[in-house]
């Protein structure tokens, strides 16, 4: 199933290769990450997003935790976190589909980009299942590229305070 | 991060008491206040400001003939003193050449700190001569690494690197320097250096009810048997193992890395677990019904099939790396921190258990196996290496003894009796052939009053042969013991039993006049092939002033019993050679 983890790390370089060698070794493959600077510039976050069972996603968590650049790890996969996902998808378009492809780009409040000859370029944001749904909106007019930025996480209110917070040095 | 090469505002006023130094001599200063005696290295191009600056330094360098070797030099220096190893390397083909010695100081625990050269920063990435991104290759075999690139990040960095190598679960750690931040100057401020993150992730006391947990699950137990692993060792809890065991009347089996933990002759002392561990023990574990896991990881060597292991034992694992729970084979419960802290708060809470019952059907198993005619080896052609072994315990009984992998290691863990923790020294995890010699130079290096061997293989001898010249440049005296079999014997072993006996690039058909070669490095040289010739080579090479390098020509068929075979049930292991071969 997939994994959500957030990892607090320091922000210095070697950081998303010590993470990213942690997975490679044990043959995890990562589906998406995002890495950037939390409110303290010296600490950043990253939203990591992987296929793996309770055994793995377990043995992952610890492997993760042993690295010294890492403040700490959450697993908030089974705590219904907050995500956010943003994809840019280039679509075939002529004068004929213009006019459903901005009417669905209304209905999921994405946005146009780039309007040319022969194409358009959308950008949606939204839960991962809100971008899915967005895609499968627009896969019968002709999907051409795509670029995703992968789930960026964070729990809600109740179920957790900043994991910012659990910083001490 | 690159910084401007200006000092800081924040240290100006510090900066205004102290006078810049290169970061060279940063360097040995982080050494000399770490308490560092000695150091292991090989120079070169990216490193020579270091060296340069080595010959004001308060330490004693010892120049390798290969940087492997220096690396397992500290690697022993480090098992044998419980302190921390150096090595100093120069970049490129230097680093790479610690790369084994780091990854077998990162499977056994070891903490070694690993000086690297690297290019000047501004060809860093460019392929310059000699570079290689060496923080990049030893992130996965080191605990951490370190790219410094300004002078003032060189104490920090150091600093940091000790305390990370020893903190927690040790292990190596190694700093990248380059050429310019060697050269270049800074203010050294040793109190502004201090470490804080080697504390991020190290254990908080076991909590008083896990304890009083594991103290009733040793309550409720009938057969409970104590696995003894490395841990023991690191934490300084061999004592505090001998009192826990005693106090609750547990038996005791040990890994390879914790023979040495516990008394050899103690009525508790079950023996050497595992792939060619006693029979006895093996079936013991299978027959516990609580297993007290100290500082082991459950290795596949010990284990064999994970599914079968020990069926009917709950299992308390104490363990400080929260990795390693749950890893291998599930456990009931897990007491995560120091052994020692956790042995000496968990014996007072430990009722004394009447384990006679138990302890009697442990004698039955030994009865039923004639324990004492194990080892066995089957009395083929020419010398038993078993014989030598036991010829070398009955001379040197309280030796430090560092074996090389393979037949002989596994002989060596079977007939030695280990006296005193950190007696045994090898190469647990990685099985890094060529690890003896280097490492017992560092042993002796460590503990210059201790009878040091080193007992390898004719393969794996000739994997650091180099360094039998550091011996003699030191004025070291080791005893080198290579039982030498015609063969790669533990992979002939194994094309015996698993591939028909097929024999493919096992057979060292020649190899060199061995006591010559040591004669030719300024050793003693001596050639045994009977018992007779051995013992009066072992003893010989005791009373002599220099170190003695004896070969034994042992009979080149034999195998080590008994064997589990890799992924195997315990109850699977074998005994004897296949049938064509003449019984045991």
């Amino acid at each position: 199933m997939l994994r959500i983890f957030i990892a607090i790390t320091d922000n210095e370089p070697g950081v998303l290769d010590r993470l990213a060698s942690t997975f490679r070794r044990r043959g995890f493959n990562i589906h998406s990450l995002t890495v950037s600077p939390t409110l303290d510039p010296a600490v950043s976050r990253f939203t990591l997003v992987t296929d793996l069972d309770d055994k793995a996603a377990r043995a992952a968590k610890s492997f993760l935790e042993r690295l010294v650049n890492i403040h700490s790890v959450a697993d908030v996969t089974g705590t219904t976190p907050l995500l956010r996902d943003t994809v840019l998808l280039r679509v075939a378009a002529t004068g004929a589909t213009q006019a459903g492809l901005f009417q669905i780009a209304n209905l999921f409040q994405a946005e146009v980009l780039d309007v040319g000859a022969d194409s358009m370029v959308l950008a949606g944001s939204g839960s991962p299942e809100r971008i899915e749904a967005f895609m499968t909106a627009l896969r019968p007019y002709g999907l051409l590229e795509m670029g995703r930025t992968g789930a960026v996480a964070m729990q809600r209110c109740a179920a957790a305070a900043s994991l910012e917070t659990a910083v001490s040095f | 991060m690159e910084r401007p090469p200006q000092p800081p505002e924040s240290a100006s006023a510090s900066a205004s008491a102290r006078a810049e130094l290169p970061g060279a001599q940063i360097i040995w200063r982080c050494l000399e206040r770490e308490g560092v005696d000695v150091v292991f290295g090989y120079p070169g191009g990216t490193i020579l400001p270091t060296y340069d600056a080595m010959v004001d330094a308060k330490v004693r360098h010892v120049l390798a003939r290969h940087e492997q070797g220096a690396t397992h030099m500290a690697d022993g220096y480090a098992r044998a003193s419980g302190r921390t190893g150096v090595v100093i390397a120069t970049s490129g083909p230097g680093a790479t050449n610690l790369v084994t010695g780091l990854a077998t100081a990162m499977m056994d625990s070891v903490p070694l700190v690993a000086i690297t050269g690297q290019v000047p920063s501004p060809l860093l990435g460019t392929d310059a001569f000699q570079e290689v991104d060496v923080t990049g290759v030893t992130i996965p075999i080191t605990k951490h690494n370190y790219l410094v690139r300004d002078p003032r990040d060189i104490a920090p960095a150091l600093r940091e690197a000790f305390a990370l190598a020893r903190s927690g679960r040790p292990g190596p750690v190694l700093v990248d320097i380059t050429k310019d931040a060697q050269t270049r100057a800074a203010v050294f401020d040793w109190e502004a250096a201090a470490p804080r993150r080697h504390l991020r992730h190290v254990p908080p006391p076991v909590p008083d009810d896990l304890l009083a947990k594991a103290a009733a699950m040793i309550q409720g137990s009938r057969r409970p048997l104590i696995l003894a692993g490395h841990g023991i060792t690191l934490s300084g809890a061999h004592r505090a193992l001998a009192a826990f065991a005693e106090k609750a009347g547990i038996p005791v089996a040990a890994t390879l890395l914790g023979l040495d933990a516990f008394p050899p002759g103690h009525p508790l002392f079950l023996g050497f677990m595992g792939m060619h561990g006693s029979p006895w023990t093996n079936l013991a574990i299978q027959e516990a019904d609580l297993l007290i896991a100290l500082g082991m990881r459950f290795d596949d060597r010990v284990t064999g099939d994970p599914a079968t292991f020990a069926p009917h034992a709950r299992k308390i694992h104490v363990e400080i790396d929260a990795t390693e729970v749950g890893k291998n084979i599930p456990v009931d419960l897990a007491l995560l921190g120091d052994l020692k802290d956790v042995l000496d708060r968990l014996e007072p809470r430990t009722p004394s258990l009447d384990t006679g019952a138990w302890l009697k059907d442990l004698d039955g198993m030994k009865a039923l196996f004639d324990a004492p005619t194990w080892p066995r080896v089957r009395k083929g052609e020419g010398m038993s290496p078993v014989d030598v072994l036991k010829e070398l315990q009955a001379q040197a009984p309280g030796a430090v003894m560092v074996s090389d992998v393979g037949q002989h290691q596994m002989w060596e863990a079977q007939v030695m009796r280990h006296q005193r923790p950190r007696t045994l020294i090898t190469s647990g995890g990685l099985g890094t052939m060529g690890f003896a010699l280097p490492a017992a130079i560092g042993a002796k290096i460590a503990c210059p009053d201790a009878e040091v061997w080193a007992v390898a293989g004719d393969g794996g001898i000739q994997m650091n042969s180099q360094e039998l010249m550091t011996l003699t440049q030191e004025g070291l005296k080791i005893g080198i013991a290579v039982l030498n079999n015609f063969n790669l014997g533990m992979v002939r072993q194994w094309q015996t039993h698993f591939y028909g006996d097929r024999r493919s690039a096992s057979t060292l058909t020649i190899s060199p006049d061995f006591p010559m070669l040591a004669r030719a490095y300024g050793l003693r040289g001596a050639l045994a092939r009977t018992p007779g010739e051995a013992a009066a080579a072992i003893r010989e090479a005791r009373a002599a002033d220099a170190s003695t390098l004896i070969e034994f020509q042992v009979d080149p068929e034999a195998s080590v019993y008994p064997l589990i075979p890799p992924g195997a049930r315990i109850q699977d292991m074998i005994h004897e050679p296949p049938s064509q071969e003449a019984p045991c």
